[in-house]
């Protein structure tokens, strides 16, 4: 162009030459151009391309959404996992996908990331029909200008780091109670064990004194008080034994019929005739362990006896069904329990009378909230419904946390 | 003398043959103050105001209901108990027991270990202290 702007033509045949290598050379421009678009088209799409591999390649789920939180890209992982079709994904709002439950819990995420925030967080999520622990992070993508035009969404599964992160937490606790039951066992050991043994060895002394001639009168007597401490010492033992097994040798998992268990339990205790132990209703049958229900059942009713002021006495047993567990209830007609004492009665060696007054461990409870907590249920005591009494109540899962470890151990296995 | 009432001697304990071996003891020394038995630190709460001053609360700590250190601490928190000369006689070798009775002004912490010597060693030093010390409000 430059030679045409300085060099004026004189002649026809000059303009005309110039003419012509004017169009030459726009045509050679033009051509020029055709190949840099063709070249950056081409770059455009490999980049594409790359991004698409890219998306398609992570193990994660991948979406762009639009500022309003259509769906813009979705990569298969996130599809497959949805349960959708990419054309039939692509266009939806996130909510129609996820469901307004889950919206609403993420939404408030959506907006810090729409307002230009790069934000992560952990949650539940679906894959399929099963729930699942994601990392989730939102980056917003800016325009020339710096406005948002939409959201670049990553969720990560986590679940098998949550799944042992969960696990370790529950050891940790288990380890923590275990250390607790430990220094609480030292500490009990020296005093409940010893206290009678401690006993015995006075006893005899005065026994001694007495074949001395020093009191003879209270030979008799001091043999009979060494005779009950002895056994008192005794059933310390055996029940210190019961409580370090309970929740641990839980025996067979099998069809119970909790209803004909309770009745068993009464046969056995043999209550006074001044006591009746009646069942409200009809208690369920169902698979469980049936040997650590029936020693709660065994201790709550045994102690509704053994503490009942009599003369006349009635213990009724019930029950109310939930969605993953029943409440069973043990209810007497007694002194009742000041509500103060709530934490206290189910401790280690805890009795709420002196031993001389109600020979007892004070071990029966404690073997009670360690055999629930085990089937992580939780037991309490609450006034009784007639007004008079206490109502024990424990709560016993459906599924018990044993058989439903077994069933993750075979699931696993045929994966 | 110090005291020129006689000393009522306040024994909250749970077991009854404790209880025994303690008036087993006050003969062996030929002790002859009054002696006033509550079974746990709820009954001994109960009986401290119609206890005759001066007064000499010994306790053990493993009870029902409410043990000895916390009896201790609601003395210690009341306003008209607060001054009372307390013992521990435990068998309770915890040194967080131990703790816990000094931090509440525990006029002295005793094991009950073997019954035979120790336990009157204890109740011969008690019989001492209130033949030598001078109780709060007395004449």
């Amino acid at each position: 162009m430059d030679a045409i702007a300085r060099k004026r033509p004189e002649t026809l045949e000059e303009a005309l030459r110039a003419l012509d290598e004017a169009e030459a050379r726009l045509q050679s421009a033009t051509k020029f151009d055709e190949t840099g678009i063709l070249r950056l088209t081409n770059s455009v799409k490999a980049n594409e391309d790359r991004f698409r591999m890219l998306a398609e390649g992570v193990p994660n789920h991948l979406l762009f959404l639009d500022p309003q939180l259509h769906i813009v890209f979705a990569n298969d992982e996130f599809l497959d996992a949805a349960g959708w079709l990419a054309d039939k994904a692509i266009g939806l709002h996130i909510s129609e996908i996820m469901g307004a439950e889950r919206f609403l819990q993420r939404q408030p995420f959506y907006e810090r990331a729409l307002a230009g925030e790069t934000v992560s967080y952990e949650s539940t999520g679906a894959i399929g029909n099963e729930t699942g622990y994601f990392r989730f992070s939102y980056r917003p993508s800016l325009d020339e200008a710096g406005k948002v035009r939409g959201i670049f969404s990553m969720a990560t599964d986590i679940s098998e780091r949550r799944k042992i992160e969960l696990d370790l937490e529950a050891k940790q606790a288990e380890l923590a109670r275990s250390n607790k039951d430990l220094e609480q066992f030292a500490y009990v050991a020296s005093h409940d064990l010893k206290a009678p043994l401690r006993a015995i060895e006075l006893l005899v002394q005065w026994i001694t004194e007495g074949l001395a001639g020093y009191d003879v009168n209270n030979v008799q007597e001091n043999l009979g008080l060494l005779a009950k401490r002895t056994q008192r010492l005794n059933r310390l033992l055996d029940d210190l034994l019961a409580y370090s097994r309970a929740g641990r040798k839980v025996g067979a998992h099998k069809m119970t019929d909790s209803h004909a268990l309770v009745l068993d339990v009464v046969q056995l205790l043999n209550p006074p005739e001044t006591m009746t132990v009646s069942i409200e209703g009809q208690l369920p049958k169902f698979a469980t362990h049936p040997t650590p229900l029936e020693t709660v059942f065994r201790n709550l009713i045994s102690n509704a006896i053994k503490h009942h002021p009599g003369p006349q006495g009635r213990i009724v047993v019930f029950q109310e069904e939930h969605p993953d567990h029943y409440v069973f209830a043990v209810e007497d007609d007694g002194e009742g329990i000041p509500a103060q004492y709530a934490e206290r009665v189910f401790e280690m060696f805890q009795t709420l009378k002196s031993r001389d007054q109600v020979e007892g461990s004070g071990m029966g409870l404690a073997i009670v909230s360690r055999i629930v907590q085990w089937q992580r249920g939780r037991v309490w005591f609450e006034p009784a419904r007639g007004g008079k009494g206490t109502v024990f109540k424990f709560q016993w899962k459906k599924r018990q946390p044993l058989a439903a470890k077994m069933e993750t151990q075979t699931w696993q296995a045929a994966k | 003398m110090a005291s020129s009432k006689v000393v009522t001697i306040f024994l909250v304990e749970d077991d009854e043959i404790d209880v025994k071996a303690l008036k087993w003891a006050f003969d062996k020394l030929k002790i002859a103050n009054p002696l006033v038995v509550a079974r746990d630190g709820v009954e001994a709460w109960e009986m401290l105001k119609d206890l005759p001053r001066p007064y000499l609360i010994i306790a053990d700590i493993n009870m029902p209901r409410m043990n000895g250190i916390e009896l201790l601490r609601k003395i210690r928190e009341s306003e008209e108990y607060r001054d009372s000369i307390v013992f521990m006689l435990t068998t309770s070798n915890d040194e967080q027991d131990k703790i816990d009775a000094y931090n509440l002004n525990v006029a002295g912490y005793m094991l009950k270990t073997d019954m035979g010597t120790s336990f009157t060693r204890a109740i011969s030093l008690i019989d001492n202290y209130w033949k030598v010390v001078e109780f709060p409000g007395q004449e």
